[in-house]
């Protein structure tokens, strides 16, 4: 009886231990790795309108600042800051007098001039009146020739004197022109129809002219009928960017509202260039983003003020029905490192993207170090290429995703367009962002979930 | 017998167990120990599960779902949602943890006095086989063991397959578990360990009454589904009533 129940026992206990031990060894053994919580999408086709997005001011097209040529004091200044001027009309009035006198005293000089100039005169008659009757009596030999010397050269004394006093007559009337132009220029016109934008100067402020300096700026007069948008534009951008081209134009002050504009000019230097003219400039200068300068006029009539912050929806490519994937799909990751073992591999293409993730990334980056050892002799370009990030997107392959290298076009707000490594109607992951941008990877087991507010925010 | 050889023969031979038990001198430790053995391993349990990233995960979207619940039934406004996606974010995690630590002492404790009342009342009024309450008691405490031992299993089963939820029942081959889904309750039930431990207070419970062991399994198991539906079908209710 005691038997029995021994080995009853002993099978029960040794079952109970063998099923715990079984699972203790899968428990310990399991690749225990969480499941990502994703949003998945499929690879569809789309028209796209390539955007570039830009942010600056708007200033008006035509914009005239006004400085002096002369210095003095401002005595009469009839305008104020926003004022409607037409062309012609007073702006300033610089305190005329020592111009005046400056005429004054080049008339004087003037008159002078001409005094002498008719003494010239005088004398060259006399001088030629002495030449003529002694040259007769210098043939007939009454007059030695020493003699006949000195009233030659006296007549040619004479003439050249009034030859001098005409150029003494000359200078002294250019004089008199400056002067009386540098006491024009102490009344200053509006020089077009516009408005006063900025007035720097006061009444009774002394001004220095631009003759010989950069002169005061007394105030900035704009046309307001035609307004433009100046957005700069970072380097990879501006390439593709044309007079011609449309642009949606938000402008802070003016919420909720889109105005239409044109691209009408791009600028061929960069503004670092512009300022310095020194493209080895500072570090400091070196490190800040290069961007170049669009002018975008406006369309639409509104009462635009220069210097509101505007941002421009630049619209440079249009492509339709092509393959698409959403923005937030596309992310970059490393080149996984060639394995040692796989055979060099030759041609231009990109492996196939429906091909395990691993594989596609390893075989691209193959490629890229093939390519690459074709340049003999070139070590760092080839450890660069092997370091550059790929565009990737995580494509659905049952419980587990694959990275997918891709070459990505042109984007719009919400897709961007693949030209290669995916097809159309392959299930990609189109979120969460945190998913996307940290969590995947190759072999990574997701699932299909709502989106988390929180990564919603995130992404956004 | 020692307490030792009681802890574990009670998995081989319940009765012989119990039997020993009816004739001799009332002992504490016949339910306070395996109550502590369980309270201990509960404990070791959630630790290892809760340093799993994959559970962490899970609770983190257990509370997200229950709160998308409320705001898709119109119960929370987007604003609320999102304050008690932030609560549950902060105090969800520790809530799930606090829960771990104070339940089992609660299960440890009331499920030897619970069970043995019930073995009690079963066996003295409805057996005509009277015995003291403590017996009951210890008879309950001891098959505890086999809760004890489904700690150890269900906690391997967890990190085995990555599902909280994840137990000796039925409910193992449900993929996508649902804790409100109502069969898929009703899957848990079909538990092969509650079944054991059913089947070892039935010898006990037959031991102690003198009854036989199929009319105290009767009664035990009778009970355990009355209990067990009543249980279910208050969760519906609820949920019915709340929109859970």
């Amino acid at each position: 009886m005691a038997k029995p129940k021994k080995r009853r026992k002993l099978i029960i206990f040794s079952a109970i231990g063998l099923v715990l031990v079984i699972l203790i060894l899968l428990a310990v053994f399991k690749k225990r790795e969480p499941v990502i919580i994703v949003q998945t999408e499929k690879v569809a086709r789309h028209s796209l309108t390539n955007i570039v997005i830009a942010n600056g001011k708007i200033q008006p097209v035509v914009q005239v600042t006004i400085s002096p040529e002369v210095s003095g004091e401002i005595i009469e200044l009839p305008v104020k800051e926003g004022q409607q001027v037409k062309k012609d009309d007073l702006l300033v009035k610089i305190n005329p007098d020592i111009y005046v006198a400056m005429v004054s005293q080049a008339k004087a000089g003037y008159e002078s001039s001409l005094a002498a100039k008719a003494s010239a005169e005088a004398n060259l008659e006399k001088a030629q009146a002495d030449y003529d009757r002694n040259l007769e009596l210098f043939h007939q030999k009454l007059l030695s020739e020493s003699d006949f010397i000195g009233f030659k050269s006296a007549r040619k004394v004479a003439k050249a004197q009034l030859d001098s006093a005409d150029d003494q007559v000359n200078v002294a009337k250019a004089n008199v022109d400056s002067a009386e132009e540098q006491l024009n220029r102490t009344t200053i016109s509006s020089p077009l129809d516009g408005t006063i934008s900025k007035l720097n100067s006061q009444l009774g402020e002394r001004v220095l002219g631009t003759v010989q300096n950069a002169g005061t700026i007394i105030m900035i007069i704009s046309d307001l009928n035609q307004m433009e948008a100046r957005v700069d534009v970072g380097e990879m951008d501006v390439v593709g960017i044309k007079p011609g081209q449309q642009a949606r134009l938000e402008v802070d002050a003016f919420k909720d509202r889109k105005f239409s504009g044109t691209v009408t000019d791009v600028a061929s230097s960069s503004k670092d260039s512009n300022q310095t003219g020194n493209y080895s400039s500072s570090s400091s200068q070196s490190q800040e983003a290069t961007k170049f300068q669009i002018r975008i006029r406006l369309n639409d009539k509104e009462s635009f003020r220069p210097g509101m912050s505007v941002s421009a929806d630049i619209e440079t490519e249009y492509r339709t029905n092509v393959l698409t994937v959403p923005l937030a799909s596309v992310t970059t990751r490393p080149p996984k490192p060639p394995k040692k073992t796989d055979p060099p591999k030759t041609g231009g293409t990109n492996a196939p993207a429906a091909k395990s993730g691993t594989n596609a990334v390893v075989s691209s980056n193959a490629v890229a170090s093939s390519n690459v050892a074709t340049n003999s002799g070139a070590p760092d370009k080839k450890s660069k290429e092997s370091s550059k990030m790929l565009d990737v997107v995580f494509a659905v392959a049952g419980d587990h995703v694959d990275v997918v290298p891709v070459k990505i076009g042109i984007c719009d707000d919400n897709y961007w367009e693949i030209t290669d490594g995916l097809t159309n109607g392959q299930e990609i992951v189109s979120g969460g962002y945190r998913a996307i941008s940290r969590d995947l990877d190759d072999g990574k087991k997701i699932k299909r979930g709502t989106p988390d507010k929180g990564e919603a925010k995130e992404a956004k | 017998m020692s307490l030792a050889g009681r802890l574990m023969n009670v998995f081989a031979a319940p009765g012989d167990v119990f039997g020993e038990v009816k004739t001799a001198a009332p002992s504490v430790a016949n339910w306070l120990v395996p109550a502590i053995l369980f309270m201990v391993l509960s404990w070791l349990s959630a630790g290892l599960i809760f340093s799993q990233p994959a559970i962490r995960q899970q609770i983190s979207e257990l509370s997200t779902k229950a709160i998308d619940r409320q705001v898709e039934k119109g119960k929370l406004s987007s604003a609320q949602a999102e304050q008690a996606r932030a609560m549950a974010e902060k105090f969800g995690g520790v809530g799930y943890k606090i829960g771990a630590v104070v339940a089992p002492i609660f299960m440890a404790f009331i499920s030897p006095f619970f069970g043995g009342l019930i073995l009690w009342l079963v066996g003295s009024f409805v057996l005509k086989g009277p015995f003291p309450y403590m017996k009951a008691v210890e008879v309950a405490g001891l098959s505890n063991m086999i809760l004890a031992l489904n700690v150890v299993a269900k906690t391997l089963l967890i990190l085995i397959t990555g599902n909280l939820f994840a137990s000796t029942s039925l409910a193992l081959l449900v993929k996508d578990f649902d804790p409100q889904n109502t069969f898929h309750s009703l899957l848990t039930m079909m538990d092969v360990m509650v079944f054991w431990l059913l089947t070892v207070r039935a010898i006990g419970l037959a031991r102690l009454s003198g009854a036989s062991v199929g009319k105290a399994a009767l009664w035990i198991f009778g009970i355990w589904i009355a209990i067990t539906g009543t249980i279910i079908g208050f969760g519906v209710a609820v949920r019915a009533a709340f929109g859970g």
